[in-house]
């Protein structure tokens, strides 16, 4: 686990040092939006978190770091693995950081300090700062899989099949995803397959929210895990 | 009785589509400098890549301080110091986040050590290390290397494309990194002149096999250029003679020393130069026996 932990740290120092500046500068933006107009902003969070994951490959490449790689008294599989939990706790942090700034926003409730805001504009915001609603909790979850589940899958098809066919990667899968879902969709409105029941997130309790928020972070990191035991079997069989 | 070869390979083979590594085998002893020549293409770097474990075997052993390359692999990296042609670490960091990224994997790192050797070797810290000249970039691969107490130093052509200055420097760091006995250094290129200066033994690789393997003085001792005209060549020594090229007002040849007893006074020979010997291997694979009737 060491060694996983001593290549995640190696992946964070190397993107670090060029995406921290301009990541917190934007965190600290959604910070003050997220504080006064709505605490949807934190999204941002999210969103740009793969900012310390996209510049990796290409820094590898020109660095060279294949043969780093082959000195480093380090197992090959540990290094995917490094990759895979850096990329991870990429996407979990800010998750956390997120809710977290979501709570507060909702519990200082600081929009009422603002200075004068339309009665429209209020209530809006007003709705957005609602200590009871869970709809911001399920959309930050819902961003959080999403965004970590498509990278975690381009890390594995990065990795398997070259950098260099990415953009066939891409397409290919968004064919099949358009695919399935017409596909679905269509055997659903013929009434072959059961209609999908897709929970209305404004109605959710937060005992359900939570729930939610647990299933979706276990589903993610398990199929984190999954991508990257059959990215570090696939590579470990190369020669560096 | 302990083991004195710091590096042994026996009957190295290694096939990839257009290339082949045929049973190279040779040994280091602890202490000694080995100069790993051989034309470009020859499988230097194979074979370095093989020592690494970052290409696989197909037969053969492949020993490092006693251990096992592959199954020993993580100890046997704790251990081994290496320098490629180009820089392997993060070009976009300067020298102190680097130290940040390497430190962690090696048990023995000595930061006051890379301190001192960043300072000794008057590196920047305020520059982004792909902002280096080559010089730089090899000594700060140097520096990382004799940072975690490295026994044995593999570099993978690291002078070529170095000024005559900077070459001269790296070969004084490898002079002062042997003094310790236990030590060895592993030294590939095709610049010969290194090779003569600092070597003690020389392995030469030609066409993916081991042409030589020895100590330096055996090997210039033992070949020499031999000169004169072809009418005087005694038939039973033409098929001695290696690379033999014949111009318009003689022949030239490398031949073993030991072949050379009892040839016509009216040929001359000259003790062979590593540089010498390698051209004439090549001139041997390529049949070049005649440039005067070629050339019309």
């Amino acid at each position: 686990m060491k060694e996983i932990l001593r290549v995640a740290r190696f992946d964070f120092l190397t993107a670090g040092p060029t995406m921290l500046a301009a990541y917190g500068l934007i965190c600290l933006m959604a910070l003050v939006i997220g504080l006064f107009f709505s605490p949807l902003m934190y999204a941002v969070m999210l969103i740009l978190a793969p900012l310390f994951v996209i510049p990796l490959e290409s820094f590898a490449e020109r660095s060279e770091f294949r043969k780093l790689y082959g000195i480093l008294p380090v197992r090959r599989k540990s290094i995917t693995r490094g990759r895979f939990l850096f990329l991870y706790l990429c996407h979990f942090v800010p998750e956390i950081l997120a809710l977290l700034l979501v709570r507060l926003s909702v519990i200082l409730q600081l929009w009422r300090f603002l200075p004068a805001v339309s009665s429209d504009m209020k209530s809006i915001i007003e709705e957005t700062f609602d200590p009871k609603s869970t709809q911001i909790f399920t959309i930050m979850i819902g961003i959080f899989t999403v965004i970590c589940v498509m990278f975690s899958y381009m890390q594995m098809m990065g990795q398997i099949f070259g950098l260099e066919n990415e953009m066939k990667i891409i397409m290919g899968t968004l064919t099949v995803i358009t695919v399935v879902c017409i596909a679905f969709f269509t055997l659903s409105e013929h009434g072959i397959i059961p209609q999908l029941q897709v929970p209305d997130s404004t109605s959710l309790s937060a005992a359900q929210a939570i729930r939610f928020g647990i299933v979706c972070n276990l589903g993610v990191a398990a199929l984190n895990k999954i991508f990257c035991e059959i990215t570090a079997a696939k590579v470990a069989k190369r020669e560096l | 009785m302990e083991n004195t070869n710091i590096l042994e390979i026996q009957g190295l083979c290694k096939k990839y589509e257009d290339f082949e590594l045929r049973d190279v085998s040779f040994a280091l002893p602890k202490g000694y400098i080995m100069g790993f020549v051989g034309q470009n293409g020859s499988g230097k770097t194979t074979t370095i890549r093989s020592i690494l474990n970052m290409a696989r075997l197909d037969s053969g052993k492949i020993s490092i301080f006693g251990l096992d390359s592959v199954k020993d692999s993580i100890v046997i990296k704790e251990r081994l110091g290496v320098v490629f042609d180009s820089l392997y670490l993060a070009e976009h960091l300067s020298i102190r986040q680097i130290e940040q990224q390497l430190k962690p994997f090696y048990k023995n790192w000595d930061s006051k050590e890379f301190a001192r050797r960043i300072e000794e070797f008057d590196l920047p810290d305020n520059k982004r290390v792909g902002d280096f000249s080559k010089g730089m970039k090899m000594k700060l691969m140097i520096a990382v290397a004799l940072s975690h107490g490295a026994e044995l130093i593999i570099l993978d052509e690291p002078t070529s494309g170095l000024d005559p200055v900077a070459r001269d420097e790296l070969l004084d760091i490898l002079g002062e990194y042997i003094e310790d006995e236990n030590r060895g250094v592993l030294f590939s290129t095709h610049i010969t002149a290194d090779v003569e200066r600092i070597a003690d033994y020389v392995t030469i690789l030609h066409n993916g096999k081991v042409w030589y393997t020895g100590t330096k003085d055996d090997l210039t001792e033992n070949y020499a250029v031999l000169k004169g005209d072809e009418k005087d060549i005694p038939a039973d020594v033409m098929p001695k003679l290696i690379g033999f090229h014949a111009y318009r007002n003689g022949f030239e040849a490398l031949i073993r020393s030991d072949d050379l007893a009892g040839l016509p006074a009216s040929l001359e020979y000259e003790k062979a130069s590593i540089d010498e010997i390698l051209v004439y291997i090549a001139k041997e694979d390529k049949h070049e026996r005649d440039s005067a009737r070629r050339k019309v």
